[in-house]
């Protein structure tokens, strides 16, 4: 090939070996979202920094392709050259091609399912206190959040508090149309359904406070469905906040419905 | 470049070209029939499995009654039987017109059917609001209903076209129509099945 | 098997009251719709009780579907219906004529004619009042997200509002492409004269406009709260509008399952003689595909819009758990349908795209058959991954890595047509017209929205990215950069034959890149938005994001002004100040629709050609086939 096409090539194949590297290892350290607030917020962190370090220097190799093959071998809109080589299908560049795209797609979701499994099971975190998972129960309906603590006697809270030192088992349900838990910091979002439980566990990492939002469209005041008060605290602090709540709550626990993973309200609440 | 003429042209379309299209167009729609019917069974199924609150089939609930529903398959069955029959003498002496008679024979027969769903949807004393059975079932006969008013209509056009000698009877119009009865009669077997035994 | 041609004058007869009727089916249409609705609103008011908080969904429902009814009986599509019940003669080859439009002129275009490419130039219009309808929608949206709070929608007309941009947009873009383009080019390129059912593919065109009519209607009915998802139960809740949305959705269903079903039959039994698959133009190849997925997946929406309608209107159960039910049913019925109506959306665009790189590189498509291949990959694989959007939802776990799977292996075959596309690119000689920035700019756009797939489809990052703006940046990058630069490009390609009139190519330069810059920083913006924890379909968001929204909404607001630009190049050069197209084949392509005169003649050709190569061989300049011709020849000849 002509010397300066050849150089070309090794300048843009160089400008790309340089934005690849570069690109990755920003991703290597930037901080992603969901962030590290929870195990599963950090291992899906990381899923999504290793797909984005995968996915950038496959980004730039198609665009500097896409650039040298437009901008370099163009010509006038209306110039009358015929003298493009042909350049028939090339079995083995296709092959090589088809091959590589599928060990990436499967070396991609084996990956995934990997995290998956180690997400969805009870990790194995040193940290924590070896207690019982801490279980809460979260209500949606048409348009807030609602808390249930069972085993600080079943008390409900409009505001999420928990503990950061064992894992956290969230129950989600919904009493009316169909929610989404979405607490972004945490790494959890579960869809909220009504007479279904659904069930994530999460361990957490650090305290501060969050948001919370309703990320399935589900109503007028969907946007409004959200909360920018959900706590992680100290597992201290919690105790005290959840014996404080339960001895509050005591009058008014005999008329709350028992606590159940499902809620069934009375009839006459659809469709009407 | 090529000079074509100005003036209009008539197009006569090829009828073998015809008779495939409609042969292959027919056996598509029952393609797109098949997963409309694949999503009754989906939901029949996945709601008997989930059975929320217990009321897939909750007390009170009995299944059609076995008299009538045999009445409604064996006649649908009986009418398709009636038109695949017709088609294969039209088959057998294309141009003759002794599958006339049995053709009106099925429509008849297919009326009837239609007339004994009709029946059998408004006697069933099932209300919307007993379950998930009863709405799947009821939901699913109405459109199985549906579908053989649509193969009545197909048996009408084609025996006013014979018998009013305008559009004589092909043996791709009734084989089509024949596939088309097959599959609501298979349809049919599946879902008395269901209905009736897998509740 | 060639048919005959006979070459008459039209009847000089007296015009029979039929045609006089027919002539005016527009008008009687819109009568017929009109009483179609009172009919239907007096029935469903016979004995029902008001059912709803806004009035009865049953008169809403039988009014809405007797007056689709009544308008499609207005401009004659029943007559031959009703006409083959009683055993009426078969309509004669003049009155076949007289429905193809010869001799009408331009009041063609305004009633029921059965001539392919005058139903695509009648898609060109839907389409582009769906597109621009839709993009008002879009510009409202984005001026209300300038402020994280309320501003000047209020929440209930902002639902309607989302639901009514994602619905309109998605009417467009199931058809943006296979309705102009593919029913106008299908046939001229398979050598037939027409579709397989003439009058079908007439009856797609005419649902679009009563299904808009409807659908836009809901706003006087209290609008819809669900997005273009329609999720139950919410769906079981809300007012009337809600039915529009049903109906509408139902008739758009009817208009894909029909249109599938008719390019389907078409391009297997009206192939001219010669033909064979392993010749055919690669954008018929992308046609065939989809509309078997339209075929087989829109049957499933009607399903489930039938159990809707029975939950909304007789209180049935079937997505309300109280009574049995469940919501996970209509969410795995919905998107069943649903998955494969993004392909529906995008491998047309594949095709147009691949029909149009060897023009502009002028050498064949490199991998004619592993594109094709591709195409089959994408289109047979988009019926088993619908339940990536279920991931967080709560149902079969254990199911996800499986999904996961099928979903992540979609982009292999995606993978195949970059490959095929660089692969023709690659030492080209590329000619920059407008339509070339387009593909181009398709390329660069689709590379973002399916890399954006992949992360959507590893579950432990949907459970950050799911329902937020990042799905909504890809699945804009996918449709919207996608599908709808193709189909910009494929018109501005293709109106030269369609109408004789050209667009002005400088204007069209620089319409392209404001359009292409301010599409990427809409989106761009909306991916990080998205990554930062913003969810879909809300009026107030964290005021920290708000920065990025108006971001977002500024370059949105160039980007409609580039399409509004656009409209007006379109109005400009074809209607107000027509540019004619220099010469009858301006990109200089071997296609054979390109072989044709401008304006095509109403039965296409003269003589169909019986000699076929793929229309890609620039290298020795043999053009698809030649009309008038029985053999090969080098363009320019004589018709024998």
């Amino acid at each position: 090939m002509p010397p300066r096409r050849r150089t070309l090539i090794n300048i843009i194949a160089g400008t790309w070996a340089v934005l690849a590297a570069a690109g990755d290892i920003a991703l290597n350290s930037l901080p992603l979202p969901p962030g590290s607030a929870t195990d599963i917020a950090g291992s899906e962190t990381q899923v999504i920094r290793i797909l984005a370090m995968m996915a950038w220097p496959i980004f730039v190799a198609v665009v500097a392709g896409l650039v040298f093959t437009l901008y370099v071998d163009r010509v006038a809109p209306d110039a009358r050259e015929f003298d493009a080589q042909t350049l028939r299908g090339n079995s083995r560049v296709q092959t090589m091609w088809i091959a590589g795209s599928t060990t990436i797609v499967l070396g991609v979701a084996i990956f995934g399912t990997i995290t998956l499994a180690n997400d969805t099971t009870v990790p194995t975190v040193a940290q924590a206190v070896p207690n019982t998972p801490l279980e809460v129960q979260v209500i949606a309906q048409q348009w807030y959040f609602t808390y249930r603590y069972p085993s600080f006697g079943g008390f409900e809270s409009a505001h999420l508090v928990i503990p950061s030192d064992r894992e956290i088992e969230f129950h989600v349900t919904s009493l009316d149309v169909t929610h989404s838990f979405w607490f972004f910091a945490a790494g959890v979002k579960a869809d909220a359904v009504p007479e279904h439980d659904n069930s994530v566990d999460m361990q957490p990492l650090k305290t501060g406070t969050y948001r919370i939002e309703c990320s399935e469209l589900c109503g007028i005041w969907h946007g409004s469905m959200s909360d920018d008060n959900a706590q992680i605290v100290s597992a201290g602090d919690f105790n005290t906040w959840a014996q404080q709540q339960q001895q509050l709550d005591a009058p008014i626990m005999k008329f709350l419905p028992p606590y159940s993973h499902t809620y069934v309200p009375a009839p006459g609440a659809y469709g009407s | 470049m090529t000079a074509l003429p100005q003036t209009p042209a008539i197009h006569e379309p090829d009828p073998v070209v015809r008779s495939r299209s409609l042969i292959l167009g027919s056996r598509l729609m029952l393609g797109a029939n098949l997963t409309a019917q694949l999503s009754f069974l989906f939901a029949y199924l996945y709601l008997r499995a989930n059975n929320n609150n217990g009321m897939w089939h909750p007390d009170g609930v009995s299944p059609p009654p076995i008299g009538l529903a045999v009445t409604v398959l064996v006649l649908q069955v009986a009418a398709f039987a009636i038109v695949w029959a017709a088609s294969s003498a039209l088959n057998r002496q294309p141009g003759a017109s002794g599958f006339v008679r049995i053709l009106e024979l099925g429509l008849i027969v297919g009326v009837a059917c239609l007339a004994f769903r009709l029946f059998q949807i408004t006697h069933l004393g099932w209300t919307p609001d007993k379950g998930t059975y009863v709405d799947v079932s009821i939901l699913w006969f109405f459109f199985l209903a549906a579908q053989v008013f649509i193969g009545i209509l197909w048996l009408i056009k084609l025996l006013s076209g014979q018998l009013r000698r305008t559009v004589p009877v092909t043996v791709a119009d009734l084989r089509s129509a024949a596939e088309y009865w097959a599959f609501v009669t298979v349809v049919s077997l599946g879902v008395f099945l269901l209905v009736q035994y897998v509740t | 098997m060639v048919d005959a041609v006979a070459v008459s004058k039209t009847p000089a007869a007296p015009r029979p009251l039929s045609r006089t009727l027919h002539q005016w089916g527009l008008l009687l249409g819109v009568i017929g719709a009109v009483l179609g609705f009172l009919l239907g609103y007096f029935l469903g008011g016979l004995g029902f009780v008001d059912n709803n908080s806004n009035g009865s969904n049953i008169q809403i429902l039988l009014a809405y579907s007797l007056s689709a009814v009544g308008f499609l009986a207005g401009m004659g599509f029943f007559n031959r219906l009703i006409g083959s019940l009683l055993g009426q003669r078969p309509p004669t080859l003049a009155d076949e004529a007289y429905l193809h439009g010869e001799g009408a002129g331009l009041s063609r275009y305004f009633r029921l004619t059965v001539d392919h490419k005058v139903i695509g130039m009648q898609y060109v219009v839907m389409i582009l009042f769906f597109l621009f309808a839709g993009g008002l929608g879009a510009m409202l949206i984005r001026g209300e997200l300038l402020s994280p709070q309320p501003s000047y929608v209020t929440p209930e007309s902002y639902l309607t509002l989302v639901g009514l941009h994602s619905v309109i947009m998605i009417f467009m873009a199931s058809a943006a492409i296979i309705g102009p383009l593919g029913n106008y080019f299908v046939p001229i390129m398979i050598g037939a004269r027409n579709m397989a059912f003439p009058r079908l593919e007439a009856l797609t065109f005419w649902l679009l406009p009563p299904a808009g009519l409807i659908l836009l209607s809901s706003v006087f009915l209290g609008g819809f709260p669900t997005g273009w998802t329609g999720y139950a139960p919410l769906s079981d809740q809300a007012v009337l509008g809600m039915d529009a949305y049903l109906v509408a959705f139902g008739l758009i269903g009817l208009s894909i399952m029909l249109s599938g079903l008719n390019m389907i039959t078409t391009v297997i039994t009206m192939r001219a003689p010669g033909l064979r698959f392993t010749k055919l133009p690669i954008f018929v190849w992308g046609v065939f595909i989809t509309s078997w997925l339209g075929l087989l997946a829109a049957p499933v929406l009607a399903s489930v819009i039938l159990m809707e309608v029975f939950d909304r209107t007789f209180h049935a159960t079937l997505f309300v758990p109280a009574g049995g039910g469940t919501p996970y049913l209509w969410q795995n019925l919905f998107w069943f349908f649903g998955h494969p109506e993004v392909y529906i959306f995008i491998i047309p665009a594949f095709g147009l795209i691949m029909e149009m790189l060897p023009v502009f590189t002028r050498r064949p498509l490199w991998g004619y058959r592993v594109a094709v291949g591709g195409m089959l990959g994408v289109g047979v694989l988009s019926f088993f991954v619908w339940q990536h959007h279920l991931f967080v939802s709560g149902i079969a776990p254990a199911l996800r890595p499986f999904y996961m799977f099928s979903t992540e292996a979609i982009s292999v075959p995606t993978g195949i047509i970059f490959l095929v596309a660089l692969g023709t690119l690659w030492r080209a000689r590329t000619r920059f017209t407008v339509p070339m920035l387009f593909v181009g700019a398709f390329l660069f756009n689709f590379l973002i929205g399916g890399l954006t797939g992949v992360f959507l489809s590893d579950v432990p990052a949907d459970f950050s990215l799911h329902a937020s703006y990042f799905v909504q940046a890809h699945f804009h990058y996918t449709i919207m950069g996608g599908e709808v630069f193709a189909l910009v490009g494929g018109l501005t390609y293709y109106l030269p034959k369609m109408t004789g009139r050209q667009l002005n190519a400088r204007a069209g330069r620089r319409q392209f890149w404001v359009m292409f810059i301010s599409f990427n920083s809409t989106f761009l913006c909306l991916l990080a938005v998205g990554m930062l924890g913003m969810t879909r379909r809300v009026i107030s968001y964290q005021p920290e994001l708000q920065g990025l929204n108006i971001a977002a909404s500024i370059s949105a607001f160039v980007l409609g002004a580039s399409m509004l630009f656009w409209l007006g190049m379109i109005v400009w050069s074809l209607i107000l100040r027509p540019a004619l197209a220099t010469q009858k084949n301006p990109w200089e392509s071997l296609g054979i629709e390109w072989q044709l005169p401008t304006p095509v003649p109403t039965y296409n050709f003269d003589t169909v050609p019986v000699t076929w190569a793929l229309p890609y061989e620039y290298d020795t300049g043999q053009p698809a086939a030649i009309p008038g011709r029985t053999q090969p020849a080098l363009a320019g000849g004589t018709p024998t």
